[in-house]
């Protein structure tokens, strides 16, 4: 009697984080430059993705650009879903961390507009205290990039993107000069 | 020069803080970007609104505030209760 090796393989998505940056363009906008395979999220007093922080601090009492970040899925995955979005681990004082808000409709993500440093009131969620991830932010899914309608809270196209995960940093005037500590941004997501 | 203790009185308004997570007091000031910032007098936390939003147009921006931000559970509240919880149990271990 011969045994048949049955493999089953698994595979994972591949996932990562993406920046948009400069003047609005196109329909629905979005940056004019965008960048792949983002590790950090340097909020910074210019609208890049390469200037090192500190050769552009954010002065005491203003606020960093709007970062206007998202997450990209590609590889092999049938489905992403039961996204959520949160600031889940590090401290700030006399400053406060603006975010996106809950995706509960397709209207509910942000459009891109060429960052500034007033400040965002489309950013409505408080995310200055680490929070933990099961109380965050519903993330929505789509096709073809972050500004792109037709976002639901799963997504089946390969590959798919997150709405936008916009965050503005905004400073108080007695905000200590100096390097913050490091925070943690969690994008959890269930694949299949 | 008089002795008198002066009292000093600012105007508060009652905005949602997200980390309070309750109604508190906020101060007002405008800073030097004419953006307006609302200070919770409990926890020193802030809401800024950017210069040029009307009266009616920032008290709907505290209500969006506030649907978008009550039910945070945070890291902190969480390490606190569980300092809470087991702060009266004791466990003695085996050798």
């Amino acid at each position: 009697m011969r045994l048949n090796k049955v493999d089953r393989l698994y595979y994972a998505a591949t996932f990562e984080f993406q920046e948009d940056n400069g003047a609005a363009a196109g329909s629905p906008t979005k940056g004019t430059t965008r960048t792949a395979a983002r590790t950090e999220c340097n909020w910074k007093n210019i609208d890049d993705s390469t200037t090192a922080y500190s050769s552009s601090p954010i002065t005491a009492g203003n606020n960093s650009y709007t970062k206007f970040q998202f997450g990209k899925f590609s590889g092999t995955f049938n489905q992403i879903s039961a996204g959520l979005y949160a600031h889940t681990a590090g401290t700030l004082t006399n400053m406060t961390l603006k975010h996106q808000k809950a995706m509960t409709a397709d209207t509910d993500n942000m459009t891109y507009a060429t960052p500034a440093t007033a400040a965002n009131s489309n950013l409505t969620v408080d995310g200055t205290t680490a929070i933990a991830i099961g109380s965050g932010v519903a993330v929505w899914f789509g096709a073809t990039g972050p500004e792109a309608t037709g976002k639901a809270a799963s997504m089946t196209t390969n590959p798919c993107y997150t709405n936008w995960l916009s965050t503005q940093l905004q400073t108080a005037s007695n905000a200590a000069a100096g390097d913050i500590p490091s925070q943690t941004l969690t994008l959890q997501y269930n694949e299949n | 020069m008089s002795n008198e203790n002066k009292k000093i009185q600012q105007k508060t308004i009652d905005v949602f803080c997200a980390r309070c997570q309750t109604d508190t007091a906020h101060t007002g000031a405008v800073d030097l970007n004419g953006e307006l910032v609302f200070t919770c007098i409990e926890c020193g936390g802030f809401v800024k609104v950017p210069a040029g939003m009307t009266a009616s147009e920032i008290k709907a921006h505290f209500k969006e505030h506030k649907e978008h931000n009550v039910g945070q559970v945070s890291v902190q509240g969480s390490i606190d209760t569980l300092d809470e919880v087991m702060g009266d149990v004791s466990v003695e271990q085996e050798k």
